[in-house]
């Protein structure tokens, strides 16, 4: 058995979404990478056209392609930073001294060390392991998480952690 | 991803009705190898090849062969198993491991050193006329089990042995490994076994 208390801090949810969003899914880094070369290619193609011809146009084109860039860049941080404060300020009364337990079969919610709720591993759709972050994600089908600081860990250690959720990954991987 | 856990009950079931084949199966330590010998001493006999010169310092290597050696002479298996110690000259990692010392583990390094001890699996099955060869890597969830099977896959079609296919964490396989461990107090090592995963797994310990 393992009891971590769960901290639902603005800090957190955006290292997780960073991590879910930039770590952890391959075609997100790809789509990027792609997405990037994309705006540098055509921003280079209008330099080297002003270049040869000399016409304004093509540097006027190549500033407007690196503000829609930069734009598209601001856009996220500022939306993920709304989506964020917006997650924290919701859910930051009802989880404060909130844990959870996790046992073999199940996953038990606590509130000042009171059992309220609980739920089968079945729930759980995807478990990442941030072990640079030295963090366990676990999300449901719909879409909640639980962040799980190995540091926060009140009963159990990390080792015992980290095994049980490689153990149950290696499952959804078989469910999959 | 192909499903490797099938592909091997495939390979069990196939085997089952023909006389008893060997195996010559590559082990990196005691406690992945703990649940694979319990599960495959059922179908073969195996004899289990250590050679890792991945591993270091020397001492840790010695440790984990020391450690392979004590469970084979404890742990009750349906046939026999024996251990081959390998050569342990760490140039040869370090020499097929070069210009990718900087890359995160798991990836292409690993598969590189993957490839060198699965490679001297398949050269020494072959020679030594052994049926099969195979590996216990797959057990681990931090080994790419899928490059580990077209690895073996390839070399076994080049070699002229057959590859025994697995995904041995599967089907509670990992989980049989750990409590394997605790039944016979296997030392368990916090890192893979190379320089780099080791420097890995310290920096992961201070955090």
């Amino acid at each position: 058995m393992i009891e971590i208390k769960t901290d639902w801090s603005e800090e957190n949810l955006k290292k997780y979404i960073m991590y879910k969003f930039l770590f952890s899914n391959k075609f997100t880094i790809a789509a990027m990478a792609v997405f990037g070369i994309c705006f540098a290619a055509i921003a280079a193609s209008c330099i080297t056209m002003f270049a040869m011809t000399e016409s304004a146009v093509f540097l006027v084109m190549a500033g407007a392609v690196a503000v829609l860039a930069a734009g598209t860049v601001i856009f996220f941080i500022v939306k993920v930073n709304k989506n964020v404060k917006v997650s924290a300020d919701m859910g930051k009364e009802s989880s404060e001294n909130e844990s959870v337990i996790l046992t073999e079969d199940k996953i038990t919610v606590c509130k000042n060390q009171v059992p309220y709720g609980e739920m089968n591993w079945d729930k759980i759709s995807s478990i990442d392991l941030n072990e640079k972050g030295k963090t366990a994600y676990l999300s449901t089908e719909e879409g909640a998480v639980l962040i799980l600081e190995y540091k926060n860990i009140v009963v159990g250690a990390e080792k015992e952690l980290r095994e049980m959720l490689l153990i149950k990954n290696v499952k959804l991987s078989e469910k999959a | 991803m192909l499903n490797y856990q099938k592909k091997l009950e495939e390979q069990l079931s196939e085997i089952c009705s023909q006389s008893r084949k060997s195996l010559l199966l590559h082990a990196c330590c005691a406690p992945c190898s703990s649940y694979v010998i319990e599960y495959l001493s059922e179908f073969f006999d195996i004899t289990l090849l250590y050679f890792n010169p991945n591993i270091s310092p020397e001492e840790e290597y010695r440790k984990r062969f020391a450690e392979l050696e004590r469970l084979i002479g404890e742990m009750p298996l349906k046939s026999s198993v024996r251990l081959m110690a390998g050569r342990y000259d760490t140039r040869e990692f370090f020499d097929v491991v070069k210009g990718l010392e900087e890359l995160p583990e798991g990836g292409e390094r690993c598969f590189k050193c993957y490839r060198l001890r699965l490679e001297e699996a398949a050269r020494t099955g072959r020679e030594r006329g052994f049926d099969f060869f195979g590996t216990t890597l797959s057990i681990s969830p931090h080994k790419n089990a899928e490059k580990l099977n077209l690895i073996g896959e390839e070399l076994g079609e080049r070699y002229g042995i057959r590859y025994l296919y697995g995904d041995f964490k599967k089907r509670n396989g990992y989980k049989r490994s750990i409590e394997l461990s605790e039944i016979y107090g296997l030392y368990r090592q916090n890192y893979c076994g190379c320089v780099f995963s080791r420097m890995e797994a310290e920096k992961r310990g201070k955090g």
